[in-house]
């Protein structure tokens, strides 16, 4: 009997001690996970959800050189404070600590100093907001005036003996396009860098924009439209004037997704390609009303000849159109289920009802203009009008894909040209099985640093299951670096994805994914990466 | 009583062990006679994190028949049955409940094992939180370390 009260008493006593003795949680970082400082933090606290006591706190830098610094324990916190002053650059903050339950809990925040303060954007987020659509319409205001600004000035060379009965029609033209386009474009600046931080004030704003490849493209352009105005219509140097025109239709390159594309030696020719001759055709119809309305006898010369260039210019802008969008969109399935290739398909119908009027022009329009046909010249002008109109919703429509992130950039690690040019095909690869299923594991470029971590779950056993979620767990026993896990987007079926800078420092680190396949049942993979 | 002494230092001695399943989903009791029928709790020993528990939901795996939650108040019980009319309860969820993260609690099914002696039958469990969820479900493979969320299991034995 005696024993028996004994034994509940015990039972009841190991029975109230098991709830308590959960796992410590940390519950908050200063400096949070993923975010960027202005400067040297003072102190890196982790605040837990128990009492604890730290086995392990480093702070780590780039290179895996732990930095000097105290360790003071709190009731609840471990607060590390460094020697000297954080130099601008990455850290890595890694900690074992063991709580009441004598469970040890470790894991690693990643944080950078130096730069304007702000929390990392996990996966290629699409920008939201009122920035995204100020700065997509006046992109398209922008291509529209230089498109009318090189149409302008390359349409007269079509009929290089009226050249003068344009230049006084089409000068206002020209003058409005330039002012139009040299404003744009310097906004285009403080409207990227909107994109960027989401607001802040005007001089932030200017900073963030100078910052990325938008100020380029300004720049440039605004300098080629200042030039181009002075030798082309104050000067009347007719054919430097161009090669300026087509020179500022080129600077569309300069920014945008193409840039960013891992193959960039041959996806910007093609986009030269595809935006010059349909830039030139949108500029055109400024010039074609006027010489449609014009009562010389000019469009008997230029129509035919325009005519013969556009069908030319439209096969070329067509084809090369195609290849960008493959480039960028790479799966079919993608347009219908991404913001991109949606906006692909909005552009493209778009565009064929232009085509369709423009061959109306040319097929009936055209030929009785030819034969004298005075009520014809109305109906073409109202026709080239519309096609004004199409044109600048397809430049808006251009525009708004702009600023939305291609499927391409989900797919493959969009940074390529950040490193040092060696391209996006290196890295590492890993194959692997678990309960019959099996995942192929990339790590690109598997450098220190910012890396591309890659599950494709497409072979055996992954037909027709679309998995809840995929997290890669990364961790470096030799450096000790504790547990870091993160996420990763699905951007295309059986395709996850996770950028970020976690694999910091050389060394074999192991990587855990592990698939939800349901709520029941989760699928580990763990691999070996080297990172060199 | 000479053995008293013996007998207290070795509970005492259990007691400063690990719980072994501490801080995972608990099975009580942790061992059953093969083909008999029992009551077998599940017993949550924390939320996620600082977040109190809202929802309990345990999968049968095959063999283990005649399952019958039992009433909980303050929660709702579901069971969700196979298609068959013989195939029985596949899942029982407990949800609409609200345990704090630092209390324990314990969810209680009826059922029969099967006659499998010596052998282990896991229950798979989710949990889930206001904030986050546990995912009771990681296969213990032995001789490897265990895995973070490992499913709970009864023993059965003759």
């Amino acid at each position: 009997m005696t024993r028996l009260v004994f034994l509940t008493v015990w039972l009841a006593a190991v029975l109230w001690a098991a709830p308590a003795a959960a796992h410590a949680v940390l519950l908050q970082a200063t400096p949070a996970d993923r975010t960027t400082l202005a400067d040297s933090p003072t102190a890196i606290v982790l605040q837990f959800s128990e009492p604890v006591q730290p086995l392990v706190l480093r702070v780590l830098d780039t290179a895996g050189a732990g930095i000097g610094g105290t360790v003071a324990t709190g009731a609840h916190t471990l607060t590390f404070r460094p020697d000297a002053v954080l130099r601008a650059g990455q850290y890595l903050v890694t900690y074992r600590v063991v709580s009441d339950d004598g469970h040890p809990v470790g894991g690693t925040i990643v944080f950078a100093v130096g730069g304007t303060p702000r929390a990392w954007v996990e996966a290629p987020e699409v920008p939201e907001g009122p920035w995204r659509w100020a700065a997509a319409a006046n992109r398209a205001l922008w291509m529209l005036s230089i498109a009318l600004l090189a149409g302008a000035t390359l349409f007269p060379l079509l009929a290089p003996a009226q050249r003068g009965d344009f230049k006084s029609a089409l000068a206002s033209t020209a003058a409005g396009a330039s002012a139009i386009g040299i404003t744009t474009a310097a906004l285009a600046i403080l409207l990227e860098g909107g994109v960027v931080l989401g607001g802040g004030s005007l001089l932030d704003l200017w900073r963030a924009g100078f910052d990325t490849t938008q100020a380029r493209q300004s720049l440039v352009s605004v300098l080629l439209t200042v030039v181009l105005w002075r030798a082309a219509w104050q000067r009347d140097a007719v054919y430097t004037g161009a090669v300026l025109a087509v020179a500022l239709l080129a600077t569309v390159a300069l920014t945008g997704h193409v840039v960013t594309a891992a193959r960039p030696w041959i996806s910007v020719p093609l986009l030269l390609l595809h935006a010059t001759p349909a830039l030139l055709w949108v500029g055109s119809f400024v010039p074609l009303l006027a010489i449609v309305q014009a009562p010389a006898s000019a469009a008997d010369r230029v129509l035919p000849r325009f005519s013969a260039l556009a069908i030319a210019g439209v096969g070329v802008l067509a084809i090369a159109g195609a290849g960008v969008a493959v480039l960028q969109v790479r799966e079919l399935g993608a347009l219908t289920t991404t913001a991109y290739g949606l906006g692909l398909i909005a552009k493209s119908a778009l565009a064929t009802l232009l085509l369709l009027l423009a061959a109306s022009n040319r097929l009936v329009l055209t030929p009785r203009i030819l034969a004298g046909k005075e009520r014809a010249r109305a109906t073409l002008s109202g026709a080239i009008g519309l096609e004004l109109i199409l044109g600048a919703a397809i430049l808006a429509a251009t525009a708004v894909l702009a600023q939305t992130p291609p499927p391409r950039s989900l797919v493959e690690p969009a940074e390529a040209h950040e490193h040092d040019g060696t391209g996006a095909d290196t890295g590492v690869a890993v194959g692997a099985v678990a309960q019959g299923k099996s995942a192929l594991i990339g790590v690109s470029p598997a450098r220190p640093g910012r890396n591309t971590i890659t599950v494709a779950l497409r072979g055996a056993g992954w037909v027709d299951i679309a998995p809840l979620s995929v997290t890669a767990a990364f961790s470096h026993a030799a450096a000790g670096i504790e547990t870091i896990v993160r996420e990763l987007a699905r951007v295309a079926p059986g395709l996850y994805e996770y950028t970020g800078p976690e694999l910091a420092v050389a060394g074999e680190w192991t990587v855990r994914v592990e698939v939800l396949v349901n709520d029941f049942e989760r699928v580990t993979y763990s691999v070996p990466i080297p990172i060199q | 009583m000479s053995r008293s002494p013996l007998v207290a230092a070795l509970f005492a001695a259990a007691s400063l062990l690990p719980w072994p399943a501490a801080a995972h989903v608990g099975v009580e009791p942790a061992q059953a006679t093969a083909n008999t029928t029992l009551a077998v709790g599940f017993r949550i020993g924390h939320g996620c994190g600082e977040s109190p528990t809202t929802a309990v939901r345990i999968r049968i795996p095959p063999g283990v028949t005649a399952v019958q939650p039992q009433a909980k108040a303050g929660w709702e019980v579901k069971t969700i049955s196979g298609p068959a009319p013989a195939s029985g309860v596949l899942q029982v969820d407990f949800v609409g409940g609200k345990l704090p993260a630092n209390l324990f609690d314990t969810f209680v099914l009826r059922m029969k094992v099967p006659d499998a002696p010596n052998t282990t039958v896991y229950f798979p469990v989710v949990q889930e939180c206001e904030m986050g969820v546990h995912r009771w479900i990681d296969a213990i493979v032995p001789g490897q370390p265990e895995p973070q969320e490992p499913m709970p299991g009864l023993r059965l034995v003759r």
